[in-house]
């Protein structure tokens, strides 16, 4: 088995830039501008002059921009976060009826309405929240359901606030003093909320939030274990999104100036649900298609708003059995499947692979001293009765390549979740370069310097190659997530940074050229690729590979091997293999731990391990 | 022809095959063990046969009827049991009641007469027969799903991972008393990492690694010495 | 003392059908792992049907109930068969959440469009749920004893069915591990079906029951539909009995809110004990399964 190094200059060229491996794979670099922006600018111009011009569908028009806005809001909770949240008006609800109270009791306008209803259904959306920290999708989805229907009640008796059945009327329609009709005006006065808000979310998406939000959607496990803090920013995507659906509350009692409890109800949840369901929950063009469709549809004739609501179940359940990603998915799709036919691509082959150095200017950061120092001290682990580890203590010294080896069942994979934390339950201590890690969460222990790959990937499946790496780079980018709303200039600065490390370190596990495809899409081998690089990314001091070899044809899992011995000694972190095959264990590690029925059995260099009878006997049996 | 017959399998979830391409049978009555170190696919070939799981292409037959892509249900009806990995026993059922289960859809009598001998062969059970079944030892948890096979009735048994979990003594007990639970012309397909075993018990086997044959012989030739099974499990 | 026990015995009263609402529920996701959004509507149905029996096509009150059972269980097979069954090993949650409430909103407006707007009364033979009659000063109205009694009887049944019959154990061994079931010969299919058609039936039952407490209004099933799930949150979910007591609490702590607490806090005592208990005791399948979850 050879590793040739692939014709690279990059160390030895002057002439070349940072960016090279960037440059080579014709990624494009994070800006300002993107062509969403252009979409959106196309539909403000259109809908202002419309407004004008068919002012007679006003109501229509503002509605659609109205639910155009709910639905950003909500692809915040669910399209971006993944979390279920059936009772998002809610949060409207109190918008709207903070509106109301504000013009009347104070006498102010959307100046005062705006800030205060954004602020308020924030804070209620971060308290509705906080369930999610505890229970799982579908729980949370009847949490929602039950917290949305019996807020209704609530405000339905909150005679002060709703004035109950007969409604609140909308104050007048101001913004500092200045009195508007409705009508053109507030259609176009949503209008401008709606770019505002639609540019703040995309800001978001296009950011380490965004990134984050659907890495923990996907796969909350990985995503722990990139260090990202994943119980704070559920609650963080229900108060978001709870804000945003907050101020189109206050634009939503304006348009139809008076409102009841009532109207916030499960109907309205459901058409808001049924918005993004057939407009596409995981673009921010689904919330305005959806809209759209759900507004303009009954429109059409007499006969369909009178079945509205079967139609509307109707939909529902037909789009459910056949297209999950809504029409802005078909489009998609369709988008795809066209440019397949005019530029054909070269179906994913596992293809040469080439061993990198790691040799880059952008990443000479990563070499440092020698570290990932692991104690592990009388480490436990029981499944009902089941001792998985049973009272395992090893040391491992700084920079050193250590494999764990044991057939099916030995303790490995939980000796790994014992150490990262993936496991409850587990007792013993676990130190990282002499900090103590034991009893820490997943992402801090990731945060302080484990990085680990799965031996089921857990990757995120509809996210790119890119993606996977740029969330390893996570923790590097040190923005504040209020800058990434407004795209501040430093933030574009750490983002084109992180850009290029990530191309870097795709180059170094050969992944370069597969970095816009999505990881469902890849071939085994690939994928496992994906997992090393994302974990490499976080620039571990130690880094647990479980079962890195596993599926892969001999040469690629030679090739795997070379290229994470080739990281270590780089960068001096520590390295502690799960494999079965031995014979690959051997050539990269000087040190052997082997495990069996969860206590280690034996512990030296390959070759007394492998000569040792008793662990003969446990592999192969006598 | 009579036995299990596979042609051809193919296994796996869209660009993933984990089975490329397998030929195996099992004769009637045959003793066959299935060897390979863990990942290489062998309890994929199991739920494959048993229906949990769907091949992309190729047939399995036994006794001349074919089941490729059947229902598991269906499968069970036609005498293809399969004792799953790691028990599985039913928790929080008691012990009688996961007997019980085992005897789904065939009779009130054949119930009586199963547990019957589910008794007699395990007395342990009888003793607890009240209690939750995920309060048992591992050991006891697969005495009850021996027992639930028995009851089954199989025509083809197929065992994954019998020893997993156990400690060594008890492994034994349970490869001993194989021969005395279940009849002559009963076919048994098992699945095994400690080759030892299997070898000791098996008229022949098959070596998977990477979801391939990669070595098929006479146990009787490597019972002394399993150990050359080394470089067929490992690749080297 | 007298007007303790009264305030107790109406507290029950909601406390049942609580209950009955919380174990169809549960009963559906116990095996299925599908909470059932279209439950309150479905219930409601029942009742809708009931009346449209005796009222409307003058089928005497028996037979008519009956017959809306009948109905309700059929209806909810051919549903499952259609919509639910399809779904079946999808991975993810949400295509079987908004099949239910596509299901809800579909049915809703069809009842809608069918009996109108206006609120009916459900007429009970012999006037029976006008009978009132005092015990030592505590008012019993008779209607309420027939509602008590069907409850033990609905949940006599059901409790049989699941722990002893064959096609309860299947049931319960579902509901534990999918994939050893179908090794013991249990289909998926049939589970899912009973599990769906009992449930209807429970929740018909429900809605028959409280129809003449009521009036048969759009959505009168739904506020009780919502306390059952509360109900069933208390009683974590997973357990049926768990779901019925966690009912009659629910309706107990209701009575004594209401009466004497201001009425906004009493209406929002259910969200309020979702919070508490999501946030202090999350019993249920999520929490357990996500300790041994192995990566």
């Amino acid at each position: 088995m050879t590793v040739t190094d692939r014709n690279t200059t990059s160390s030895a060229d002057s002439g070349r830039t940072a960016s090279s491996a960037l440059e080579r794979a014709g990624i494009p670099l994070p800006t300002y501008f993107r062509i969403n922006h252009i979409l959106g600018l196309v539909f403000f111009i259109a809908i202002w002059f419309l407004a004008d011009s068919y002012s007679q569908y006003s109501q229509v028009m503002m509605l659609t921009v109205i639910y155009a806005v709910i639905g950003a809001s909500l692809i915040v909770v669910h399209g971006l976060a993944g979390q279920l949240t059936l009772g998002h008006t809610i949060f409207v609800a109190v918008g709207a009826f903070l509106s109301a109270n504000i013009t009347a009791s104070w006498g102010r306008g959307l100046e005062t309405e705006i800030p205060i209803a954004f602020a308020v259904a924030l804070l209620l959306g971060l308290l509705v929240g906080l369930p999610s920290l505890r229970v799982g999708e579908l729980y949370l989805a009847l949490a929602t359901f039950a917290i949305a229907f019996v807020g209704v009640q609530v405000l339905f008796e909150w005679k002060q606030f709703t004035s109950g059945g007969t409604g609140k009327p909308a104050g007048t329609l101001e913004f500092f003093g200045h009195e508007f009709n409705r009508g053109i005006t507030l259609v176009r006065i949503s209008l401008v909320v709606l770019v505002i808000v639609f540019w703040l979310v995309g800001n978001m998406i296009d950011g380490r939030t965004g990134r984050a939000m659907n890495a923990l959607r996907t796969s909350e496990t990985a995503a722990k274990s990139v260090g990202i803090p994943v119980p704070w920013l559920k609650v963080l995507a229900f108060g978001i999104g709870g804000g945003f659906a907050g101020i189109a509350g206050v634009l939503y009692i304006h348009s139809i100036r008076r409102a009841i409890p009532e109207n916030f109800g499960v109907n309205f949840s459901i058409i808001v649900i049924l918005t993004l369901i057939i407009g596409g929950q995981h673009r921010l063009a689904g919330a305005v298609v959806g809209a759209i469709f759900v507004r303009w549809i009954p429109e059409l004739s007499r006969d369909i708003q009178q079945y509205e609501g079967m139609i509307y179940g109707g939909v529902l359940i037909i789009l459910t059995l056949f297209s999950p990603n809504g029409l802005v998915g078909l489009f998609e799709k369709a988008f795809k499947a066209i440019r397949n036919i005019v530029k054909p691509k070269p179906p994913l082959e596992l293809d040469h692979v080439d061993g990198q150095a790691l040799a880059s200017p952008l990443l000479a950061d990563l070499a440092g001293p020698k570290r990932g120092h692991l104690v592990v001290d009388d480490a436990r682990v029981s499944f009902g009765g089941v001792h998985a580890v049973d009272g395992v203590s090893f040391e491992v010294e700084a920079g050193a390549v250590t494999g764990l080896i044991g057939s099916n069942g030995a303790g490995k994979t939980t000796c790994f979740n014992a150490m990262t934390g993936h496991v409850k339950g587990a007792s013993g201590r676990f130190l990282l370069d002499d900090t103590d890690l034991s009893g820490n969460p997943i992402h801090q222990r990731a945060l302080s310097g484990m990085g680990r790959t799965f031996q089921n990937l857990n990757l995120h499946g509809d996210l790119t190659v890119l993606d996977h790496a740029l969330l390893g780079l996570d923790r590097e980018l040190g923005y504040s997530r209020i800058s990434e709303f407004f795209r501040l200039p430093w933030v574009l600065k750490a983002e084109r940074r992180a850009y290029c490390r990530a191309a870097e370190l795709l180059d170094h596990m050969a992944l370069l050229e597969h970095w816009n495809d999505k990881v469902e899409d890849l071939p085994y081998g690939l994928q496992k690729r994906v997992d090393v690089v994302r974990a490499i990314a976080t620039n571990p001091a130690i880094l647990l590979l479980d079962e890195p070899a596993a599926g892969l044809p001999t040469a690629e899992a030679a090739v795997m091997m070379e290229h994470v011995r080739q990281f270590a000694e780089f960068t001096g972190a520590g390295v502690l293999v799960i494999e079965h095959n031995v014979e690959l264990v051997a050539n990269v590690c000087e040190r052997v731990i082997v495990m069996d029925a969860g206590k280690i059995l034996a512990d030296g260099t390959a070759e007394t391990v492998m000569a040792d009878e008793r662990v003969i006997a446990a592999y192969l049996g006598a | 022809m009579t036995g299990l017959q596979i042609k051809d399998l193919k296994v796996g979830y869209k660009r993933n095959q984990v089975i490329h391409g397998l030929n195996l049978h099992v004769d009637r009555g045959e003793r066959v063990a299935l060897l390979g170190a863990n990942g290489a696919g062998k309890s994929t070939i199991l739920k494959t046969i048993s229906g949990l799981l769907t091949p992309s292409t190729g047939t399995i037959s036994f006794d001349g009827e074919d089941v490729t892509g059947q229902k598991a249900s269906n499968i069970v009806d036609r005498g293809i049991i399969h004792v799953p990995e790691g028990r599985r026993v039913f928790p929080a059922l008691n012990v009688e009641e996961n007997l019980q289960v085992a005897n789904y859809g065939r009779g009130a009598k054949r119930l009586e007469e199963g547990l019957a001998v589910a008794y007699a062969t395990f007395p342990i059970l009888k003793e607890r027969r009240n209690q939750a079944a995920g309060l048992l030892s591992g050991g006891q948890q697969q005495m009850l799903s021996l027992a639930r096979a028995i009851i089954a009735r199989p025509k083809l048994l197929l065992i994954d991972e019998m020893s997993l979990g156990l400690a060594p003594v008890l492994v034994k007990e349970f490869y001993d008393t194989l021969g005395q639970l279940f009849s002559d012309d009963v076919t048994l397909l098992l699945v095994e990492q400690n080759a030892g075993m299997a070898l000791a018990h098996c008229k022949r086997f098959y070596v998977i690694r990477n979801g391939e044959l990669a070595l098929e012989g006479n146990a009787a030739e490597y019972r002394d010495d399993p150990t050359a099974l080394q470089s067929a499990y490992l690749g080297v | 003392m007298s007007s303790l026990i009264q305030l107790m015995w109406s507290g029950l009263i909601s406390g049942f059908a609580y209950s009955l609402v919380a174990l169809g529920l549960v009963l559906v996701f116990k095996t299925a792992r599908i909470l059932n959004f279209a439950a309150g509507t479905m219930a409601g149905f029942g009742g809708f049907l009931a009346y449209w029996f005796s009222v409307e096509k003058g089928v005497p009150w028996g037979f008519a109930i009956l017959l809306a059972l009948l109905l309700s269980g059929v209806g909810t097979a051919i549903i499952e068969r259609l919509t639910i069954r399809p779904l079946i090993g999808e991975k993810s949650f949400l295509p079987i959440v908004v099949m239910t409430l596509g299901i809800e909103v579909a049915l809703a407006n069809w009842s809608l469009e069918w009996w109108g707007g206006t609120a009916k009364s459900f007429p009970v033979p012999g006037s029976i749920d006008r009978t009132n009659w005092e015990i030592s000063g505590v008012r019993f109205n008779a209607w309420h004893l027939v509602i008590a009694g069907a409850t033990f009887a609905t949940l006599a049944i059901v409790g049989y069915i699941v722990n002893r019959t064959e096609l309860g154990l299947a049931m319960r061994a579902f509901a534990e591990d999918k994939e050893a079931a179908k090794l013991m010969g249990i289909k998926e299919s049939t589970v899912s079906q009973v599990t769906w058609v009992l449930s209807a039936l429970v929740g018909s039952v429900t809605g028959i029951l409280y129809a003449p407490v009521l009036f048969l209004q759009p959505d009168y099933m739904n506020v009780i539909f919502i306390k059952g799930f509360v109900a069933a949150i208390l009683g974590g979910f997973t357990s049926l009995s768990g779901g019925v007591f966690g009912g009659l609490l629910l309706g107990e702590l209701e009575a004594f809110a209401v009466k004497y607490s201001p009425r906004e806090f009493a209406a929002a005592l259910p969200v309020v004990i979702v919070f508490i208990i999501l946030l202090v005791r999350p019993l249920g399948l999520f929490t357990r399964a996500k300790s041994h979850e192995r990566v």
